[in-house]
């Protein structure tokens, strides 16, 4: 996902360096109301780089970093590609990626303070 | 065993749970600890189950795994509410383990089967109904 340079010096570092092999998105309330109670994360993971066994504690850095960076608390659905490919999860849920959730979040709060 | 909550699950779900429980006709007692594992000792000659309740909304196979890993001996894991769900292959993992995998309305259900893990629902031919997500 493109961002715009503007905005990248915007985005915490924790948000661009997910575990390698994990891909991240957000879907829900967050993606909706500009005061979610929380934040509903998919994590769509390469089984071969994060093994399934072992991708819930890989990501438990990631997520406190998220949950500091938003002061919201993470509720988490971990998928493999495969399994993301057959309950159509993205689409479902209309989720998107998490660096394009951040630069709108930002985005909107220039407008809304300007 | 540690008293940390397993998950985080909110109150309304677990309290439910344990409504259901206390009126379950195949359920003598039961007991909680880290706030959502449960040891259920049920009418003989039905085994005792030890089922942990989780509120994730797609269980994966990678939660499945993490919720065997952090309770051992788990018999049964639940995701609370029938909105939430599990994918295929968690389903199949589960099913190969003999570890029962359910939203709360099947987990009632399965406590009157003796093999609990086999539990599912049907539809009008007879054929399985499971609980998985989907578009």
């Amino acid at each position: 996902m493109n961002i715009t340079r503007k905005t990248m010096k915007d985005v915490p570092s924790i948000i661009t360096s997910p575990p390698d092999g994990a891909k991240v998105f957000v879907f829900g309330s967050a993606t909706r109301s500009s005061r979610p109670s929380d934040l509903d994360v998919l994590v769509v993971y390469d089984s071969a780089k994060l093994p399934a066994d072992t991708v819930c504690k890989h990501m438990e850095e990631f997520f406190a970093g998220l949950e500091s960076a938003t002061g919201l608390k993470v509720h988490a659905v971990l998928l493999t590609r495969s399994e993301e490919g057959q309950t159509q999860f993205i689409v479902a849920e209309r989720a998107i990626p998490l660096e394009l959730f951040w630069e709108r979040t930002v985005l909107a709060k220039r407008r809304f303070y300007r | 065993m540690s008293e940390q909550p397993v998950f985080d699950v909110p109150f309304s779900t677990t309290s439910f749970v344990m409504g259901v429980l206390s009126s379950h006709k195949k359920v003598i007692s039961f007991e909680r600890s880290r706030d959502v594992v449960f040891d259920i000792l049920r009418v003989p000659p039905l085994s005792e189950v030890r089922a942990v309740l989780t509120d994730i909304y797609t269980i994966g196979l990678a939660d499945l795994l993490d919720a065997i890993k952090k309770v051992p001996g788990v018999s049964c894991v639940i995701t609370g509410g029938d909105w939430n769900g599990y994918t295929v292959e968690a389903k199949d993992y589960a099913l190969q383990n003999k570890i029962g995998l359910f939203t709360t309305s099947e987990f009632f259900g399965a406590l009157w089967w003796t093999n609990l893990h086999e539990y599912h629902k049907k539809d009008d031919e007879g054929r399985p109904i499971y609980h998985y997500k989907s578009a």
